[in-house]
């Protein structure tokens, strides 16, 4: 894959950065990382191993709010991580968050990037608006706002409105 | 829709279709799960059988504009099972499992919908000779009118949520089965899949387990699935096809100019199909391949084209064992399949179950 901040060279490194009590995962190739103060020498598969064994060991706060750490089960469906690692199979939706950090790794050995750049499907119009969707446009609402970004924490608003406007709001909020 | 499980000779074995002396067919499978259940690895009996209702449910007007038949396969016999995975429709994961599942096949044979496989909801599409875009086409309208009945778990960043993540992203594996009898005769075949490789799809021999490819048949797919759109993996999967049959077809071409070895590979096929009486699968693959080869380089005058693909339907285990009622040992297969083949290429009766 390529590398996110040129868009031009091979990614080897990946960063991850705490921001905002939140980490932030970034694939870059050597030049980029040196500029934004990454690591400057190391090789991509080795800085992955460094950053996860470090997040094993410090219990440190999970990526995207409310997921658990590493070591810990999906909420979503009770999948361990073990039982991940043994069968590199998901079990539910919500198990692409619990195991991020493992499933990282594995796009970026196995796909060409980590983003969806293919179909997007319709919904069923009597169908409640995707919580997943909800969840993730809403954190970055958040994060656009306090970033002062307004014209893009906007364009999250309006789609969060979009997605909700033909639901009782009560049931948005039980979500 | 229908219960009823006898489906017809499919249409893409028919032999025909672009390009059709190399390649036998192209598929397209799309991978789905429904918003709010667990993926099948980690559902329970009860939760499996509460999902299956809910898509049978809510699948109900696919059926307004076809022909559709809803096979519940806990209700199937093993011989049943065996003959929808020897006609591709149901996989040998979906065949082998015990969860709760069903199959909505279409009235031509070339669709189907396998449902509580590894993902909730498995799009298979079928198409005689090479026809991506088609067979995409296709698949993408099926797909756009489910996503209008059931929630599909998707996400912008990540698309559809499979329980593989060597699926993520489109869930869209192509595939296209070839015919490459020459590149294996001169053994270039193996520099040809390392050339495939490199171009990120996957190589690998249709029949035959593992790495041990029977019968010169392989299937090229897609392998990646996340950080590219449909359309640009199915040009990359064209262009890798492409060059495929164009080395095959030369290699062909050299046969033509001196064409004695493959004229007496396909003459020894005929005479030994004509009149073995003991036929194992292995054997009766690598015969049909150096036939169809001999038969397609104008070198023997039959059997038919259409023929030879019946002979390699019908004499799969599955079907013999279906059209004798029966179970049947390896030694009673291998003999009744050699009377199989008899019967087709002399246009006699069919054999009859004792």
């Amino acid at each position: 894959m390529r590398c996110q901040i040129c868009q031009k060279n091979q990614a080897v490194i990946h960063t991850l950065d705490l921001v905002e009590e939140e980490y932030v995962s970034r694939y870059l190739c050597e030049e980029c990382a040196r500029g934004e103060g990454g690591p400057p020498e190391d090789s991509s598969y080795k800085v992955i191993k460094f950053f996860g064994e470090i997040m094993k060991q410090q219990g440190a706060p999970a990526p995207l709010g409310t997921v658990p750490s590493s070591g810990q089960s999906c909420p979503g469906c009770g999948m361990s991580q073990e039982q991940f690692q043994q069968n590199k199979r998901l079990g539910c939706a919500r198990c692409y968050e619990s195991f991020h950090l493992e499933l990282e790794q594995i796009f970026l050995r196995v796909q060409e990037h980590v983003v969806h750049r293919g179909k997007v499907p319709a919904r069923p119009k009597n169908a409640p608006p995707s919580p997943l969707e909800l969840k993730r446009l809403r954190e970055h609402l958040s994060r656009a706002i306090e970033e002062e970004r307004f014209e893009e924490a906007a364009l999250y608003r309006d789609k969060i409105v979009e997605l909700t406007q033909s639901d009782d709001d009560a049931q948005i909020e039980g979500l | 829709m229908n219960q009823h499980p006898d489906i017809p000779l499919d249409e893409w074995l028919s032999g025909e279709g672009p390009d059709s002396d190399i390649v036998y067919c192209t598929r397209v499978r799309l991978a789905r799960n429904i918003e709010g259940y667990s993926f099948s690895p980690m559902q329970e009996p009860p939760e499996a059988t509460a999902l299956l209702r809910t898509i049978q449910q809510a699948l109900q007007p696919l059926a307004k504009n076809r022909d559709l038949q809803w096979i519940d396969l806990e209700q199937e016999d093993s011989f049943s099972k065996q003959t929808l995975v020897e006609r591709h429709l149901i996989s040998r994961e979906l065949q082998m499992s015990d969860r709760p599942r069903a199959v909505v096949v279409d009235e031509k044979g070339r669709e189907s919908l396998m449902i509580n496989e590894e993902d909730h909801l498995r799009l298979q599409f079928f198409r005689a000779g090479m026809q991506l875009q088609e067979t995409w086409r296709a698949a993408d309208r099926l797909d756009d009118e489910i996503a209008d009945l059931l929630p599909y778990a998707w996400s912008s960043r990540l698309g559809f949520m499979t329980s593989c993540p060597t699926n993520t992203g489109t869930g869209m594996r192509i595939s296209v089965m070839l015919h490459l009898p020459a590149l294996v005769i001169t053994k270039e075949i193996e520099k040809a899949t390392t050339a495939i490789a490199e171009m990120n799809m996957t190589v690998r021999g249709l029949f035959g387990e593992g790495s041990h490819a029977v019968g010169d048949f392989f299937q090229v797919s897609n392998q990646r699935t996340l950080g590219e759109s449909e359309d640009q993996i199915i040009e990359n999967l064209g262009r890798a096809v492409e060059s495929l049959v164009h080395w095959e077809r030369r290699q062909r071409e050299e046969f033509r100019k001196s064409p004695l070895y493959i004229e007496d590979q396909a003459n020894r096929a005929y005479g030994v199909l004509e009149r073995a009486r003991i036929l194992s699968s292995e054997e009766a693959i690598n015969l049909l391949s150096r036939l169809r080869l001999g038969r397609l380089l104008d070198l023997i005058e039959e059997p038919s084209l259409a023929d030879l693909n019946r002979i390699f339907l019908m004499t799969q285990p599955g079907h013999l064992q279906t059209r004798s009622g029966r179970e049947l040992h390896p030694g009673e297969r291998d003999r009744l399949r050699a009377e199989w083949v008899r019967a087709i290429l002399s246009g006699g009766a069919e054999p009859q179950p004792e």
